[in-house]
C-alpha cells in the first residue's frame, strides 16, 4: 500500500488528485497539505505530522503560497534521507527557467499541470509507474 | 559649449583674421607701390625693408594668436603698432607730401574693431591721428627732413588742416568701424545665448523624454507583473472547474443521467474555451518576455514541423496542406515559428469542411521577405479585416454560424504582434465564399554578409 503526499495551496486540486489516485489504484493513502513549510514538516515528522508515514512520492505544486518548489526541493534533497524521495513538480504555467530551476534542485520530472483529468491521470499514473514502483 | 569658450575662439579667430588681412593688405599696398615707381618715384629700398618686416611681425603675430588675442586691449594695441608702423611708412615715402595713402589708416582701425570694443576703436583712431599730427610737427618745425621724391612745400598752416581733417576722418571712420565690430560681436552673443537657451531647452526635452521612457517601462512591467498574476489566478480555478467536471462525468450516477451528463459537457465545454483562451494568452506573454538573438533562418522547416505538430487535427478536419519552397527569413526563429503555427492553425480551422486546402507560399526581393498562408474556407468580409488582428477580435458568430471553428481570439493578434515587433506587417486578402489568404512581409535587415545575401537570393 502507498502513501501519496500531494502539496497544493488549492483544495480543489488537493480533491481531484485525491479522487484521482484512490480511483487509479484502490487502497493509495493519499495526504494533503497545502503549503511548503506543512510539506517539510510532515517528511520530518514534526508536529503534527508525528505519525506520518513516509510517502512513496510527492506531487508538489511549482508555486506554494510560502514558497517556490526548488527551495522546498533545496531542503528536503539536503537530508540524504529523501535522496531517492520521487518528486513530481507541477507547474499551472511551465515557464522553462521554472522548469529548470525545479529539475536542477532536484525534481524527478517538471509537468505543466493539466488541465483535463484524463491527462492529469495520465501524468499521475505514469510517474507513479516510472518512479515510485 | 560654455560661454567664455565661445567668445574665446571668436577672438582668436578675429585675432587671426586681422593679422593675415594686415599681411595680404600689406603685400597688396607693397605691390601697388611698387607698380607706381615709374611714375611716383618712392624709395623702394628702405620702404621694402619696412614692409617686410612688418609682414613678418604679423605673421608671427597670425601663429600666437591665441596667446594675444584674448589679451584685455588687445585691439586697441594692434590697432596702435599699425598705426605707427604706417606712419612711418607715410614719412619713408614722402611725408607730409604722400598725404593721399593716408588712406591706409583705415586699416588699423578697422583692424581694432575686429578686436575690441568701441573705445578700443576711437583709441587707435586717436593714436593714428596723433601719430599724423606729430609727423606733421616734425616735418614742419624740421625735426625730420621730408624724403622721397615728392616733396611738396607745406606751410605750417596747411599742416594743421591736413592733421585736423585727417584726426577728424579717423575718427569719423573709427565710428563706422567700431558699429560693425559691435555689431559683430552683438551677432555672435546672441547666437551663443540662443544655442545656450536651446541647448537647455534640449537637456530638458531629454530628461523629460527619458523620465517618460523610465515610466513607460516601470508601467509596461506592471502590466506583465499583473497579466501574468491574472492569468495565473484565473487558470487556476478554471482548471479546478474542468477537473471537477470530468471526474463527476465520470461517475456511473451522472453516466445514468443524459440531461445532467448533457450539461456538464456543456460546462466543460465552456470552461474548456476559457481556458484555451488563457492558455493562449499566457503562451503569448511568455513569448513576448522571451528574447533570443534575431538570425536567419530557413522557414520551410519551421512549417514542415508546424504542420507535424497539427497533422492530427489536418487528417481528423479532412484538410491537406500544401507547402511551396520558401525562403530564409531574418529574426526570432521561436516567434516566427509561433507565426507560422498561428496562421497555419487559423486557416486550418477556417478551411472548407471535409476538402479543406491551405497553401503556404513565399517570395524574397531585395528589401523584404514575404510568406502568405491560404485557405479554402468562407472567407472575411473587408469590415472585419483591421478586427480580426485586435486582441479578442473576432468574426462574429452569426457571419458562420459554426462555434467549434472559433479560436480563442488571440492567434491572430499574436501574429501581428511579433510581425510588427520585427518591423513587418501583416495583412489579410479575402474573397468571401472563395477563402482567405494571410500575408506576412519581413524586412530583410539592412546589414548582412555576402554569403547571407548570396543564400538568400538562391
Amino acid at each position: 500500500m502507498t502513501t501519496v503526499l500531494v502539496v497544493d495551496d488549492s483544495l480543489d486540486f488537493l480533491g481531484v488528485a485525491r479522487q484521482l489516485l484512490e480511483r487509479a489504484r484502490p487502497g493509495t493513502r493519499v495526504h494533503t497539505v497545502q503549503s511548503g513549510e506543512a510539506a517539510l514538516a510532515f517528511l520530518t515528522h514534526a508536529e503534527p505530522y508525528a505519525a506520518a508515514p513516509r510517502p512513496g512520492f510527492v506531487v508538489l505544486d511549482f508555486r506554494l503560497p510560502d514558497m517556490h518548489a526548488p527551495a522546498l526541493l533545496a531542503r528536503v534533497r539536503a537530508d540524504p534521507a529523501f535522496a531517492g524521495l520521487p518528486i513530481l513538480v507541477l507547474s499551472q504555467a511551465g515557464w522553462p527557467e521554472d522548469a529548470r530551476a525545479a529539475l536542477s534542485a532536484g525534481a524527478s520530472a517538471f509537468v505543466v499541470k493539466p488541465s483535463r483529468a484524463n491527462a492529469l491521470r495520465t501524468v499521475l499514473v505514469d510517474f507513479w509507474r516510472c518512479h515510485a514502483d | 559649449m560654455s560661454q567664455p569658450d565661445l567668445e574665446t575662439s571668436i577672438q582668436t579667430t578675429n585675432a587671426r583674421r586681422a593679422t593675415l588681412l594686415s599681411v595680404s593688405g600689406l603685400a597688396t599696398y607693397f605691390v601697388c607701390l611698387w607698380l607706381s615707381r615709374p611714375y611716383l618715384g618712392f624709395p623702394m629700398r628702405p620702404t621694402a625693408q619696412l614692409f617686410a618686416v612688418m609682414i613678418a611681425v604679423n605673421l608671427v603675430l597670425a601663429v600666437t594668436a591665441p596667446r594675444w588675442g584674448t589679451v584685455r586691449f588687445a585691439g586697441a594695441a594692434y590697432g596702435t603698432l599699425h598705426a605707427v608702423l604706417i606712419t612711418f611708412v607715410l614719412h619713408v615715402l614722402g611725408g607730409l607730401g604722400a598725404g593721399f595713402l593716408l588712406f591706409v589708416h583705415m586699416f588699423p582701425i578697422f583692424h581694432a574693431a575686429m578686436l575690441g570694443s568701441t573705445g578700443q576703436v576711437f583709441f587707435t583712431a586717436n593714436a593714428s591721428g596723433l601719430c599724423f599730427a606729430l609727423l606733421a610737427i616734425a616735418e614742419v618745425s624740421g625735426m625730420l627732413p621730408a624724403r622721397g621724391t615728392l616733396v611738396w612745400t607745406v606751410t605750417p598752416a596747411q599742416a594743421a588742416a591736413a592733421a585736423g581733417i585727417a584726426w577728424a576722418g579717423f575718427n569719423f571712420f573709427a565710428l563706422y568701424a567700431s558699429s560693425y565690430g559691435e555689431g559683430m560681436r552683438r551677432s555672435a552673443r546672441e547666437l551663443q545665448d540662443e544655442v545656450a537657451a536651446r541647448t537647455t531647452a534640449l537637456r530638458a526635452a531629454n530628461a523629460e523624454l527619458e523620465r517618460k521612457a523610465h515610466a513607460l517601462e516601470a508601467a509596461q512591467d506592471e502590466l506583465r507583473t499583473l497579466l501574468y498574476a491574472v492569468t495565473h489566478d484565473i487558470k487556476s480555478p478554471v482548471n479546478s472547474i474542468l477537473l471537477v467536471a470530468d471526474l463527476l462525468c465520470e461517475r456511473p450516477e451522472v453516466r445514468r443521467e443524459p440531461l445532467v451528463h448533457a450539461e456538464l459537457e456543456r460546462i466543460i465545454r465552456l470552461a474548456g474555451g476559457t481556458e484555451d483562451m488563457i492558455r493562449d494568452l499566457f503562451e503569448f506573454f511568455q513569448l513576448m518576455a522571451t528574447r533570443e538573438a534575431p538570425d536567419w533562418f530557413e522557414l520551410g522547416p519551421v512549417v514542415a514541423e508546424t504542420v507535424e505538430t497539427i497533422r492530427p487535427q489536418l487528417d481528423a478536419r479532412g484538410v491537406v496542406i500544401e507547402v511551396d519552397p520558401l525562403p530564409r527569413v531574418w529574426g526570432e526563429r521561436r516567434k516566427i515559428g509561433r507565426v507560422v503555427t498561428n496562421l497555419l492553425t487559423n486557416a486550418m480551422q477556417h478551411a472548407a469542411a471535409g476538402r479543406g486546402r491551405v497553401v503556404v507560399a513565399g517570395v524574397c526581393d531585395a528589401q523584404q521577405v514575404r510568406f502568405s498562408v491560404r485557405d479554402n474556407g468562407e472567407g472575411i468580409a473587408p469590415r472585419y479585416h483591421a478586427g480580426i488582428f485586435e486582441l479578442f477580435g473576432r468574426v462574429p458568430r452569426e457571419e458562420h454560424e459554426q462555434d467549434e471553428r472559433d479560436g480563442s481570439g488571440v492567434g491572430l493578434a499574436v501574429v501581428r504582434r511579433i510581425v510588427e515587433a520585427h518591423q513587418g506587417q501583416v495583412w489579410v486578402e479575402s474573397d468571401v465564399g472563395l477563402g482567405s489568404t494571410f500575408h506576412v512581409a519581413l524586412p530583410i535587415p539592412p546589414r548582412r554578409s555576402d554569403e547571407d545575401a548570396g543564400g538568400l537570393a538562391a
